[in-house]
């Protein structure tokens, strides 16, 4: 390589890196590493470097994968690198580290119970809890699997859902170091805050669910009330208040993101309302129009790998998204699929062992037209379709046609339902659009399946 | 010998846990934003599980859920516009195995990476963490600083340069390499 070759290749992998190479640019990089092995040794070793750098100081970062997993971990990887480089000028995450740090020291107070332990698994070397075990300050509940619901003595329910690790502070706080948790927070204790790798929660008397990746991203979502929420890793502590139906996420930066309720389980087995009766669902990708989205299976989207009963052991990876046993299934996050150009067809599932089920999927539009809606708007396109395999000696084939869905609001977000008759063995749903003038803004945000095991 | 499920759950968990900052790299390096790298290894994680059964225990881990990600990289590439390289398929290829063999030490780099970030000068690491941090932008950083965008840039290509000559000169003083 030229001296001039080098300059341009440094020039070229640093614009790479940024993500501002064009075109033309990214020719001519592949042109110097496609006749110089040295050159594309040299932008792997920086993007590399890249990946490395932004792991090291990303807010979003752990130094380990779900604290549940204790396994032959070399001290390695285990080492917490980044906090040396937290202490080197980021005020507010050293708060809480050295909060965390604090807390663990002070005295054991009691306060709280657990009320309810369902399907749990608990790490070897955590405490097995069960309903009515005392709570104090400074202890981690740290779950492998399955649900646990808290009373604190100061009113404030939570539910932790496995995987899930689970720091209780002080009957004031608490810190999510991964795992999906919910609170209820009573007018009396507003002002409880949740502490994550990323985000600072603080309620204002509400119910609201967070949810922290095994890489420490954050997202909250707000059920009812209003929340305050903030990044740690943003030194002049902008705060983003949330409302009821708003969603934030905190990782690399921090946006607004749609409002999934359905990634949190908010009663356990109150009126029947155990989590245990979802058995399908997901939430899907969006396809840029005019790319070939059809391709997209139902495998992709998860649908088989449940139909299969091989849908469990994912939530382990994924971040608690998907349930296990008799739980529920909600595969990826909260993304959208356009119908415009396309039919989404599942993969059928098994439905023999549940009763009672029925099929939903969630649906808006981001048209303009809703803005100013007229009154009585009819958004007469969408189309599902439910076809079911009956037991041997069953009636007649399902299908069930809907269409006409009243929407009057962007942000309105109707919730489709059909019921599957008893004796059906398994079922597929297929979704599409009858007429793609009007459809190009339509989109299915969510699709799940809940019955009751027989 | 058959595993029971919980075994092969933990198996899984453990090997994923510990190779997850590998495989992660191998995805990073290859697209553009780390949101979509992100998403890919959700993606992927979920493949690996289901196809766990068919992993050589004797094998590397790394290697073969990389082949695993490497396939749905590629896969995508085909499905979204946004993620397509602007390589040719034979030099995305070959560029997807060099970033193989490098990760073949990657625990030693990202040990390097430590020693060589306090190498640095403050200043110097005070940009660089600026940088990753958030990932903010050069405009941002230059305004914050109030230095020239350029000047930014050529400090940022500097310290970029001075950690990867450190990281390998490390790795050749340990005679890792």
């Amino acid at each position: 390589m030229t001296p001039e070759q080098r300059h341009l290749l440094t020039d070229l992998i640093t614009a790479a890196r940024d993500g501002t190479l064009d075109a033309a640019g990214w020719e001519q990089l592949g042109k110097l590493a496609g006749q110089d092995a040295e050159a594309l040794r040299l932008y792997a070793l920086h993007r590399l470097l890249q990946a490395r750098l932004e792991r090291e100081f990303g807010t979003g970062v752990l130094p380990v994968a779900p604290g549940a997993v204790r396994g032959p971990t070399t001290s390695r990887e285990c080492r917490p690198l980044h906090w040396r480089w937290v202490a080197v000028g980021l005020a507010a995450a050293l708060l809480v580290v050295l909060g965390g740090l604090w807390f663990l020291g002070s005295s054991k107070e009691s306060i709280g119970h657990v009320s309810e332990a369902l399907d749990c698994r608990w790490p070897e070397h955590a405490t097995t809890r069960t309903a009515g075990s005392r709570l104090a300050s400074g202890e981690t509940v740290e779950l492998l699997d399955g649900f646990v619901e808290l009373h604190l003595d100061n009113g404030v329910r939570l539910i932790v859902q496995g995987p899930a690790s689970l720091q209780l502070e002080s009957a004031q706080r608490c810190y999510l170091a991964h795992g999906v948790l919910t609170a209820q927070v009573p007018r009396e204790a507003a002002g409880w805050a949740v502490g994550t790798p990323s985000a600072e929660v603080i309620d204002r008397g509400t119910a609201f669910g967070v949810a922290v990746t095994a890489e420490g991203r954050a997202e909250v979502h707000v059920f009812e009330g209003a929340v305050e929420s903030r990044s740690v890793a943003n030194a002049s502590g902008k705060r983003y208040p949330l409302k009821s139906g708003q969603a934030q996420v905190f990782g690399r930066g921090t946006a607004a993101i749609d409002f999934d309720r359905f990634r949190f389980v908010t009663a356990l087995d109150d009126a029947g309302q155990r989590p245990a009766n979802l058995i399908a669902g997901t939430s899907f990708e969006m396809i840029s129009p005019g790319s070939t989205s059809q391709s997209a299976t139902a495998s992709e989207l998860g649908f088989e790998a449940v139909s299969q009963g091989k849908g469990l052991p994912v939530a382990h990876v994924i971040g608690g998204q998907a349930r296990s046993g008799r739980q529920a299934f909600l595969f990826r996050q909260g993304k959208q699929w356009s119908l415009a150009e396309h039919e989404l067809r599942f993969a059928p599932v098994d439905i023999r062992s549940f009763k009672n089920v029925q099929v939903s999927f969630a649906w808006r539009t981001l048209s303009k037209d809703f803005d100013a809606p007229a009154e009585n708007v009819l958004w007469d396109c969408l189309t599902a379709r439910l076809s079911g395999e009956q037991l041997p000696g069953g009636g007649n084939q399902l299908v069930f046609h809907v269409t006409g869905v009243a929407m009057r609001q962007q942000r309105d977000y109707p919730v489709v339902t059909i019921p599957v008759p008893d004796g059906t063995a398994s079922i597929a749903l297929t979704l599409y659009c009858r007429n793609t003038d009007v459809t190009e803004d339509v989109f299915i945000d969510d699709v799940w399946i809940t019955g009751a095991r027989r | 010998m058959a595993m029971s499920q919980d075994e092969q759950t933990r198996e899984f968990v453990q090997l994923f846990a510990r190779h997850q900052r590998r495989i992660y790299a191998f995805i990073r390096a290859q697209v553009r934003d780390a949101s979509d790298a992100d998403d890919i290894l959700q993606e992927t994680s979920a493949v690996l599980w289901e196809r766990f059964a068919e992993f050589d225990r004797q094998a590397d881990f790394t290697r073969w859920a990389c082949g695993i990600a490497r396939r749905k990289l590629f896969a995508l590439y085909r499905l979204k516009q946004r993620l397509r390289p602007l390589w040719p398929d034979e030099l995305a290829e070959r560029y997807a195995d060099q970033l193989l063999e490098l990760l073949g030490e990657e625990d030693a780099r990202t040990q390097a990476l430590g020693r060589c970030l306090e190498k640095l000068e403050p200043e110097q690491r005070e940009l660089i963490r600026l940088r990753y941090q958030g990932e903010a932008d050069v405009r941002a950083i230059a305004a914050r600083l109030r230095r020239t965008e350029s000047a930014v840039y050529k400090a940022l290509t500097k310290i970029h340069d001075l950690l990867l000559h450190c990281i390998e000169r490390t790795l050749v003083a340990e005679g890792t390499r």
